[in-house]
């Protein structure tokens, strides 16, 4: 993890070190993504929404959970921000993706297989294809089989054992 | 004659609404300027003007058979404790009771889908994918989102407001309300109201007469310290000309139905986003 805080720091040429001390006041500190990383981006435990009922059925209440979150497929939006933010939390050719997680534009499909059970709000920007197997819709990105699903309002996509 | 009127109620009821557990009146035995530490039990401050406010309101919504309404959303996101930010939506949604409904929803990241509901099926969709999720739910509209949210943490914003069995479902719930003031909201001089129960605080700003639509909610999760807000602006069409077909789902070319993943089986937790070596 150290090594990944330092190569955001080093990539976004931002004045973070001193924040990647752990601190919970820095969003840099939870980013567990970064450059050239072609895994997908997973959902972080630190985005909370504000509750938008007044009863709640959620049997997950208590959760992080977001609902709504980015439906990221095959996007190649580059956004290089520079709002200075708990000293920089977008920029350097991060995008904000809604997760509090930088996500490296354009990113390619990678040859590493990703964890089964993994969940993922986006594909890899490009290499994948779609397949219909027994009658299930996946994405086969690399070596990795996505299969979307949709949990909490929003499409997700969770590695599958090659179907 | 309004105004005196919101200024005694306020003065009456803000404090008690904002500290329930502090008692107004002068305890026997102490002096009257005994400082104010809170009693041992809470007394709660439920503004009978603000209870019945909410009742006639949630009557009324029930008497409805056919509405649409546009929501306007500003929701706010915690990120990693302290930093909120605001996300955008807005929602289109057609109601004809007691079990159709179509809900377009555009919003930031990417949140774009239209939930349909035809008293037998739940479908959410998503445009931009064409993916298109289904539930079995044979019942109401009140039924079917909560099973959905239950099921899936598939929220409906206003569902409160717009789907209730009962209208206690809104009042049983409260520990304090009051009257806050009279507020414009679009084209209505609307009376502002504020409530708490033991999760949230929220706000309805009303419209008076005989049409008690609410025009803004506001809702505070006060259990999360950064006490983010959902704040919907909401205009209303009483008069809507619906047809079947309207709440049909009807899967288009090159749509493919997926599966809708139950919340409890989300279990990624940063650790597994590392690849396997």
């Amino acid at each position: 993890m150290n090594t990944m805080n330092r190569r955001i720091t080093a990539l976004g040429g931002l004045a973070i070190a001193s924040a990647v001390a752990v601190s919970a006041a820095n969003p840099a500190a939870a980013y567990r993504g970064g450059v050239g990383r072609a895994a997908p981006v997973n959902r972080p435990a630190n985005v909370q929404d504000a509750r938008s009922n007044i009863s709640n059925h959620n049997v997950n209440a208590n959760r992080n959970t977001n609902v709504n979150r980015n439906v990221n497929v095959n996007q190649n939006v580059n956004v290089n921000r520079n709002v200075d933010v708990h000293g920089g939390y977008y920029g350097g050719g991060y995008r904000y993706d809604g997760w509090g997680h930088p996500v490296a534009a354009a990113v390619a499909v990678t040859a590493t297989a990703v964890a089964v059970g993994t969940f993922a709000a986006s594909l890899p920007s490009s290499g994948c294809s779609g397949v219909s197997i027994g009658g299930i819709a996946y994405q086969h990105c690399g070596p990795n089989y996505y299969q979307p699903v949709v949990q909490g309002g929003t499409t997700q996509y969770v590695v599958v054992a090659p179907p | 004659m309004r105004k005196s009127r919101s200024v005694r109620v306020l003065v009456a009821v803000l404090p008690a609404l904002i500290a329930p557990a502090l008692v107004l009146s002068v305890r026997p035995g102490r002096a009257a300027t005994q400082p104010a530490t809170p009693p041992a039990a809470a007394t709660p401050a439920i503004a009978p003007e603000a209870k019945d406010a909410l009742t006639r309101m949630g009557a009324f919504i029930k008497s409805l058979q056919t509405f649409s309404m546009h929501q306007d959303i500003v929701r706010e996101q915690v990120i990693n404790g302290d930093l909120k930010v605001q996300k955008s939506s807005t929602a289109d949604v057609s109601v004809r009771q007691p079990s159709d409904l179509k809900s377009e929803v555009h919003g930031d990241d990417d949140r774009n889908h239209t939930l349909f509901f035809d008293g037998k099926v739940l479908t959410f969709y998503v445009p931009e994918t064409k993916y298109y999720a289904q539930m079995d739910a044979p019942g109401t509209t009140d039924q079917a989102l909560k099973a959905a949210e239950t099921r899936y943490g598939l929220e409906f914003p206003t569902r409160d407001l717009l789907f209730m069995s009962s209208t206690d479902d809104l009042t049983k719930d409260l520990t304090a309300a009051g009257f806050v003031g009279t507020s414009r909201i679009g084209d209505a001089d609307t009376e502002h109201y504020a409530y708490r129960t033991a999760d949230i605080d929220y706000q309805l700003w009303i419209q008076p007469g005989d049409k008690p639509l609410p025009r803004r909610l506001v809702i505070t999760s006060k259990k999360l310290p950064a006490k983010p807000q959902y704040s919907a602006t909401l205009t209303w069409d009483l008069t809507p000309k619906f047809d079947d077909a309207l709440f049909a789902f009807q899967p288009p070319e090159g749509a493919t139905k997926i599966a809708f993943s139950a919340s409890g089986s989300m279990k990624n937790s940063p650790t597994q986003a590392q690849p396997q070596k």
